[in-house]
Parts: structure tokens; sequence; C-alpha cells
């Protein structure tokens, strides 16, 4: 690009490129043209279910007219926000928010969009742009290649794009989120970003809460089938947070909750009283989030979760804790208060333990009959299936979705995974905090582990953008090492950009 | 590759990777579906009505009375439509119903479900369309007749059950209403809420009796002292008349006093007053005054005495107290048995009433149940003389070739080859590329 001679800007991309702009801008325009056009035709329904019918009540055009003012809003708010914040921080902020939202639409493809735009801003201003590039990001593309088995499973090869494109940009972000989280210092802004979303998150449920209760129907953002349940004292609103589901908003709060704890649990010299206390008094409220979900399986993670923490965190006193909670286990068997306790939590709402079962056996039943390819991502709702769920297994929704060709991408997944937080750990030229956030993401990841098993969480947001992040803690080692390496042996080697950054 | 430049320009660089692998991916995709023919699929569905003429494998249970002398039905209910649909029996059947099917792929090649609807869709795979259009409508016909042999078989199971049972229903019946017979019987009573009140009639009376008994002899007690001194104050007899008559002496006295005042009158006249003759007459007019004033009180003549009517009325009522008193404890000792024998009778009435009513209740209980499956019996003959239709297959809902698909479409066999081609290649050549630069920075 030659500022030089604008009028052969044009030229820049060349005869084909020209062309290929020219056919892509005509591709997009008629598209477009199509959208409106179907936009008008179905104008009779859009006014009933457009909230603008109010002013604009004989338009026929209300959603082309809500999109574009959607699309102009969002810009010129990036616009503002990029004048007074950078763009990284943007990013982190959206990584955050995604990770605590389900409900609020298109956060997956914004962040994909700034993500993108920093990639090719950053090559168009100076001609390249950091991107290391993630082991995991690069594992990701069997995961999606092995999704798009589905697309012979298929009756209507179309209709699983519907699925598959909305996953793509939170799936992808194993491979885009380096491109902004490399450093120890982003990691914990970003998990600094998280404890303050899900704190959001927790507002939302505080005042579906307070709305529930004083109107006597439940005000969350379930479906109506999950949306409340049975207790022994009446009908319970299960609060969501800013999530759909309550077990996914459970799953949230319980993963951000571990990590606050693990946080504050840091040694005197990592974190100050001040923040030490902070992350307590966050603990505390995330574990009373949970419990308002009234998610059995979100209490059981986090119940086990932190339990386990103490062995991770002060490993050389694992016999002590082994024995101080063998002993309380002992005495909760002994006294029955184990035994009453699960009977209470299974008897809150048997059924929908119940119906799980079934559906794992239909999980099964789909892997064995079809082993290769399985039945395709989501193929359970339609298989032998009177329930209209998936299956609330993540393993088992793995297999039966993508049979043996899931398995193996998932193994490598999992293997990968392991292996990189495993380096960052036992590092011993690691940063201090990033070998601290790496162990406490980790523990955390035990919420998702245990959970997975009886909840359908494979293709789930916060699960890819967790695992995108736990790459990013690879990254950020990686980067650290390289930096040492070459400080250590050629320092007046090391490029500007890497000291820079 | 920490820089774009460098994922990619390996990317550039290897782009013939990139590219051989998905055209590679593309062409084995298209050479594969040209060399194996691809299944064909096609849905064939049919209606179970929710409540089949209150006999369906949902319903039956709750029609049929809950006693032990009736099968368990949990078993039944645990049967629902999703393990039919994924049961073995239906693939037999398909099996067995069209030999010319391959039973080793019979199994993976039916799919049931129940859509959204709730309309039970069976998809049937082949490798022709018409082989899947014979394996869905197959399996929705061995759907039906599964679901109608269960059904009918559980009925008839029933209905076994329900012949054996009815008399014995009935034998219970009777022997509750001679258990309530005998017992009435025992009590000497045809009716226990008419006996019951008698006795409460009966003990008020009683209880009327002894009080009225007690409340006059204690008045008698109270009378009788007061009685007893007025009889002995007052004299039995008492004069009822009197006659009284002047005496003789004063009429002579009268007389003769008439005469000396005439003699005295005369000789007034006569005889100044001094006159001796005046004096005597004076002196005897004086003593025949002195003598009538003397007997001028009446005399009485004669008197009658009657007996005291008071009296009579008093001793005549401490008669009757004393005949009273001699009856007072026997008839006291009476109305006390009495109102005791009642007492006695009511105290066992709510037993009674207990035991007669469990003995009714009973009574009622068999007497429902015998109805109940007499009832059930007859239904259940006549539902399966006239046979049952469980399920509802609609003609135009069965499959046919025409609209059979081809899975995988070849659209989706392009997009997946082309799709995961890509990624693929992406995948392969950064790989390459990261093995080349270690190879290049280790010591190989």
């Amino acid at each position: 690009m030659s500022a030089a001679n604008p009028q052969h800007l044009v030229r820049d991309f060349g005869p084909v490129g020209t062309a290929i702009m020219g056919l892509l801008g005509v591709v997009l325009g008629g598209l477009l043209g199509w959208y409106v056009y179907l936009d008008g035709l179905a104008a009779f329904r859009n006014t009933y279910e457009n909230p603008l019918r109010i002013f604009l009540d004989q338009s026929h055009y209300l959603n082309t007219m809500s999109l574009w003012g959607l699309i102009v809003g969002l810009i010129l708010l990036l616009v503002i926000v990029h004048r007074i914040w950078s763009i990284d921080r943007m990013i982190l902020f959206l990584t955050a928010t995604l990770m605590v939202t389900e409900v609020v639409p298109g956060i997956s493809s914004l962040l994909g969009l700034l993500l993108l735009g920093k990639l090719f801003g950053g090559v168009l201003r100076k001609g390249d742009v950091h991107w290391p590039l993630s082991p995991i990001g690069m594992v990701v593309l069997l995961i999606l290649a092995a999704y798009s088995t589905s697309f012979l499973n298929a009756e209507n090869p179309v209709g699983v794009l519907g699925n598959f494109l909305p996953r793509i940009p939170y799936i992808g972000l194993a491979l885009f989120l380096p491109l902004c989280i490399n450093t120890t210092d982003r990691l914990l802004m970003l998990v600094d970003f998280l404890i303050i979303c899900a704190m959001v998150s927790l507002g939302v449920e505080f005042i579906q809460g307070i709305l529930s209760a004083a109107t006597g129907q439940e005000i969350t953002f379930a479906a109506a089938q999950v949306e409340m349940f049975d207790a022994p004292w009446g009908p319970t609103a299960r609060l969501t947070g800013l999530m759909a589901h309550p077990n996914r908003y459970s799953n949230v709060t319980s993963t951000v909750a571990v990590i606050a704890l693990w946080l504050a649990l840091q040694p005197k010299e990592m974190v100050s009283q001040r923040r030490r206390f902070m992350l307590f008094t966050v603990f505390v409220i995330f574990c009373f989030g949970v419990l308002f979900s009234w998610s059995r399986s979100g209490w059981l993670s986090l119940g086990v979760t932190v339990l386990l923490l103490p062995f991770f965190r002060w490993p050389h006193l694992s016999p002590v804790f082994l024995m101080v909670q063998g002993y309380a286990v002992f005495l909760g068997l002994s006294t029955g208060a184990i035994q009453f306790a699960y009977e209470y939590v299974r008897d809150l709402s048997r059924g929908s333990a119940d119906f799980r079962w079934h559906i794992t056996h239909i999980g099964l039943q789909a892997f064995f009959e079809h082993p290769v390819i399985g039945i395709g991502v989501e193929g359970t709702k339609d298989y032998f299936n009177a329930y209209e769920l998936q299956v609330h297994n993540a393993s088992i929704q793995m297999l039966a979705d993508l049979g043996l060709v899931g398995l193996g991408a998932f193994t490598i997944l999992v293997v990968t995974l392991i292996s990189c937080l495993a380096r960052v750990i036992t590092s011993k030229t690691a940063d201090p905090r990033l070998r601290s956030l790496a162990m406490g993401m980790g523990v955390a990841s035990l919420v998702s582990l245990i959970q997975s098993f009886v909840e359908v969480f494979l293709w789930y947001q916060f699960l890819w953008t967790f695992i995108a992040i736990l790459g990013c803690v690879y990254i950020a080692y990686r980067e650290e090492r390289q930096r040492q390496i070459l400080q250590g042996y050629a320092p007046e080697l090391q490029p500007q950009h890497l000291l820079s950054s | 590759m920490n820089q774009a430049s460098t994922i990619f320009g390996a990317i550039y660089r290897r782009k013939h990777i990139v590219l051989l692998v998905m055209a590679g991916s593309i062409g084995v995709g298209l050479y594969e579906n040209a060399v194996n023919p691809p299944d064909y699929m096609v849905a064939a569905e049919i209606l179970i009505p929710e409540h089949g003429l209150g006999i369906s494998i949902d319903t039956e249970s709750g029609n049929i009375p809950d006693e032990p002398l009736l099968p368990m039905q949990d078993e039944g209910r645990l049967i629902g439509v999703t393990s039919l649909l994924r049961s073995r029996a239906v693939v037999y059947r398909v099996a067995k119903n069209n030999p010319e099917l391959d039973p080793q792929r019979l199994k993976s090649n039916i799919r049931g479900d129940v859509t959204k609807d709730g309309v039970v869709q069976y998809t049937g795979y082949g490798r022709t369309p018409e082989q899947a259009t014979t394996v869905a409508n197959g399996a929705v016909y061995a759907f039906a007749e599964v679901l109608e042999e269960m059904s009918m078989d559980g009925m008839r199971q029933n209905l076994e059950t329900f012949k054996k049972n009815e008399p014995k229903a009935w034998d219970r019946v009777k022997e509750a209403a001679d258990a309530i017979s005998s017992y009435l019987t025992s009590l000497q009573s045809a009716d226990l809420n008419a006996d019951t009140q008698q006795w409460l009639a009966d003990r008020a009376k009683v209880q009327e009796e002894l009080f009225q008994l007690e409340n006059q002899f204690q008045q008698n007690r109270a009378q009788r002292p007061i009685i007893e001194k007025t009889l002995k104050e007052r004299p039995e007899y008492v004069t009822t008349r009197q006659d009284l008559k002047m005496q003789s002496g004063y009429s002579n006295a009268l007389e003769r006093i008439a005469n000396l005042s005439s003699e005295l009158a005369v000789a007034r006249l006569t005889y100044k007053d001094k006159h001796p003759e005046i004096l005597r007459i004076q002196t005897e007019l004086e003593l025949a005054q002195n003598q009538a004033s003397q007997s001028a009180e009446l005399i009485l003549s004669s008197s009658t005495l009657t007996q005291d009517a008071q009296i009579a009325a008093l001793t005549q009522k401490l008669v009757d107290m004393d005949i009273f008193e001699a009856g007072y404890g026997p008839q006291k000792e009476i109305f006390e048995k009495r109102k005791a024998e009642l007492d006695d009778k009511l105290k066992e009435v709510p037993g009674y009433r207990e035991r007669l009513a469990t003995l009714q209740s009973a009574h009622s209980q068999a007497t429902s149940m015998a109805e109940r499956i007499s009832e059930r019996r007859k239904e259940l003959e006549f539902h399966l003389e006239h046979g049952l239709s469980f399920s509802f297959i609609d003609p135009y809902a069965l499959a046919v070739p025409e609209r059979a698909k081809q899975v995988p479409t070849p659209l989706g066999i392009i997009m997946f080859t082309s799709f995961s081609g890509l990624l693929l290649g992406v995948f392969v050549a950064l790989l390459s590329a990261t093995f080349g630069r270690m190879r290049a920075t280790r010591p190989y």
C-alpha cells in the first residue's frame, strides 16, 4: 500500500484481488438485499415481536432498522470505548463477559471481530503483529474438523451450520486469544475482570431472587422447564444470573469462586492483606450465589473442589488433610449425616436426576451403533429420545456426537492441556504468579470436570473460553521463557516488540 | 511462530499442503460417494393416543384397584414408549416380517424418536430408497404390533386375574355381611341405633323417676316432724255446737221483781216511802233483784263434739308417708338396678358402633372392590372380544421411496470434506512449520 499514490489504491489488490473484492461486495450486497426482502415479507410477524412496533407500527422493515441501529450504535460505542480504553482491555473485558454471560447475544462474535481487528489492524498498520501460536489453538482445529463430521450425518447439512457457525467464534478463541492474552499481567487482569463480571451476574441473580420472591413468579433467564423446582417449602425459582441455565450459572460461579479462593490462599508475599480479604469475601458471596441457583451438580462440584483445593495448595500437608477429611467422612457416615444430606438433596427433585440415566443409555447406544463418527452434534435429541434433551454427560455426549473421531480429537486436546499446564506448574523459572494462576485454574477446572458428568457442557461457551485461557497461560509462560532466554543469552538480539509487550 | 507473519507465512509457504489436503479430502469424499453408494433415509410416523381407551400401558394402573389380590403394575409402567422404541423386540419383529433385510445391519439402520409434537417417528436407513422405506414402515408396523401385543398381553393377564379373583371378592362381600349380621344377633338388636335411642329414653325416664322418688322421700322426711308435732298438740275432737238457756230461778226472780215492783208502785200510792210496807217491799225487791242478778247467766243446755278435719288430713298424710316410706327402698332399688342395666348397655354402645362401623366398612370396601373387579372384567372381556388398537397409522404418514433422502447428502459431503480438509490442511501446515522450526533450533 503506497500513501504516495492514492490514485492507485484500488490496484493494490491487483486485478484478481479487485475482482474478488468486487464479487464479495456484490454477494454481500445481494445478501443484505435478500435479508431486507425477507424482513419485509415477514413484516407481519416482526411487528408483533419487535418492541419498536410501538413507535413504528406501520413499518415493514423494523428488524432491518433495528439491526442497522444496533450495528451503528455498536460501532459508535466501540469507537468511544477505544478512545478512552485500549483494544486489549476491551478484549479482556469481553472475554470475561463472554464467560459469565449467555443471555446477551453476539458477545463472542464481537470478541471475534475485535480480535480480528487487532490482528489485521496490526498487520495493516505495522506490517506484523505479535500472535503466539497456541498448541491448544492448533488442537482446536482438529476439534472443529471432528465437529464437521456432523455434516455427514445431517439430513439437511445447511441446518448444521445453524449450530456450528455461532460456536466457531468461541471455540476458535483458543487460536486467537493469545493475540491479546500472552503475559502474566494480562492474565491477572483477565481474572480481575472475570471476578467483576461474575459479581455483576451475581447482582442480576440477587435482583432475580428479590423479584421472584416479591411477585411469586420465577423471574429468571431459564427456560420454563428448569426455572423452578418443587422444594419442600413450595415452588422455588432457580436463579441464573446472566446465564440461561441454573446449572451452567452454578458452574461459572463455582469456577470463579474457586479461582478467587485459590488467589486468596496465596502466600503473603503474593497477595496483600486487603486483597486477600476481598477475595475471601468474593468467594463467600459466590458460594451463596451457587446455593441459590439450586443446582445440585453445582453444589457437588463446588463442594468437592473446595475440599480438594488444600491438597494442591499445601501438598506437603496432604496426609493431614486426608486424615481430617477422612475422619469427617467417617463421622458423617457413622452419624448418618451424609446419608441424610444425600437423600435430602436427591429428593429435592428426583425426577430430574432419573432422566439423565435414560439419556446416558441412549448416548451409549448411539456410540456403539455408530462408533466411527457418531450421530452428529445434538443428534441424540432425535435418537430414540422422548425427552428432547441432549446427553447429560460430556464424555458420552462427545462419543455419541462425534464417535471415535471426536474421541481422538478430544484426547489430544486433554493431553495437550494437561501437558501445557504441567509444564507451567513444574517450571522452576516461571513467574510465581503465573505458576500460582496455572495451578488455581487447573484446580478450578475440576468444577467443570465434575459437573460435566451430569450436565450438557460439551459445546458450552464458558468451557471453550476457559480452555482458551488455559492455552494462554501456557503462552504467557512460553513468552516469558523466550524472554528469559533472550535476556540471558543474547539480550542484544532481543526484538523490541517483545520487550515492550 | 509468534508473529502473524510467521503463521500466515507458514500457511502460505505450505499452501500446497493445505490445498492438497483439502483437495484430497474432497476427492476422497466424492470418490467414496461414487464407489460406495450412500445410504438412503426416510421417516415413517405412528401416533399413540395419550389415553388409549383408558387401558393403555400408561393408564391401566389407574383403573385397577390397588389391592394385594391384583398384580403389581409397576413393571408395566416402567415400559414407556422410549424403552419400547429402543427395544430389540421391534428390531426382531422387523427382521422376522422382512426376511430380505440384513438382520446384522438392521439395528443400526432403524432409528426411532419421539418428535417435539409427540409423534413416534421411525427413520429407516437402507442402500436403496425402497430398502429404507421397507425398514421405516416395517419398524412402524412392528412397533404397533409389539405395543398392541404388550398391551393386550397385559390386559389378558389382568382378565385372568380378575376372573380368578372375582368369586373371591364376592365371597368376601358375603363374609362381611355375615359378620355384621352375626354381630347384631349377638347384641340382640336388629337396629343398634334405634335400640340405643330407646335405651337413652328409658334411662332418662328412670332417672326422672328416681329423682321424683328421692324428692318425695326428702319432702316426707322434712314434713314428718311438723305433722307429728301438730298432731300431738291438737285435740283429736273439737266442739262444733253449743245450746244455751236461761235458769229457772232467774225467771222466778224476774217475776217476783215484777210483782214487787207493781206492789211497790201500788204501795207508794198509799204509803210514804218510809212506810214499813214500802220498806218491806223495797227490801224484798232488792232481794229479788239480787237473786235475779245472781241467776242471770245462761247455762249450757247441750254441746256437739266432732273430729278435727285437719287432724284427719294430717293423720292421713302421715299414713301416706308411712306407706310411701315403706315402698321407698324397694322402689329405689328397682330404679337403680334398671339404671345400671341401661348404663351398662349404653357404655358399650361406642364399642358396638365402632365394631359395627368396622364391619360395615369392610363390607362396603369388599363390595366396592368386587363391583369394580366385575366391571373391569366385563370391560376387558368386551374390549378383548371386540379388539383394540393402541396406535394409529396414517397411510399418508408412512414412508415412501419418493421421500427418501440420501445420507450423507452430496452437499454434506462437500461441506464436510472441504471444511475438514481446510482445517486439517492448516493444521498440517502449521504442524509442519512447527516441526521445521524445532528442527532448526534443536540439536536433532
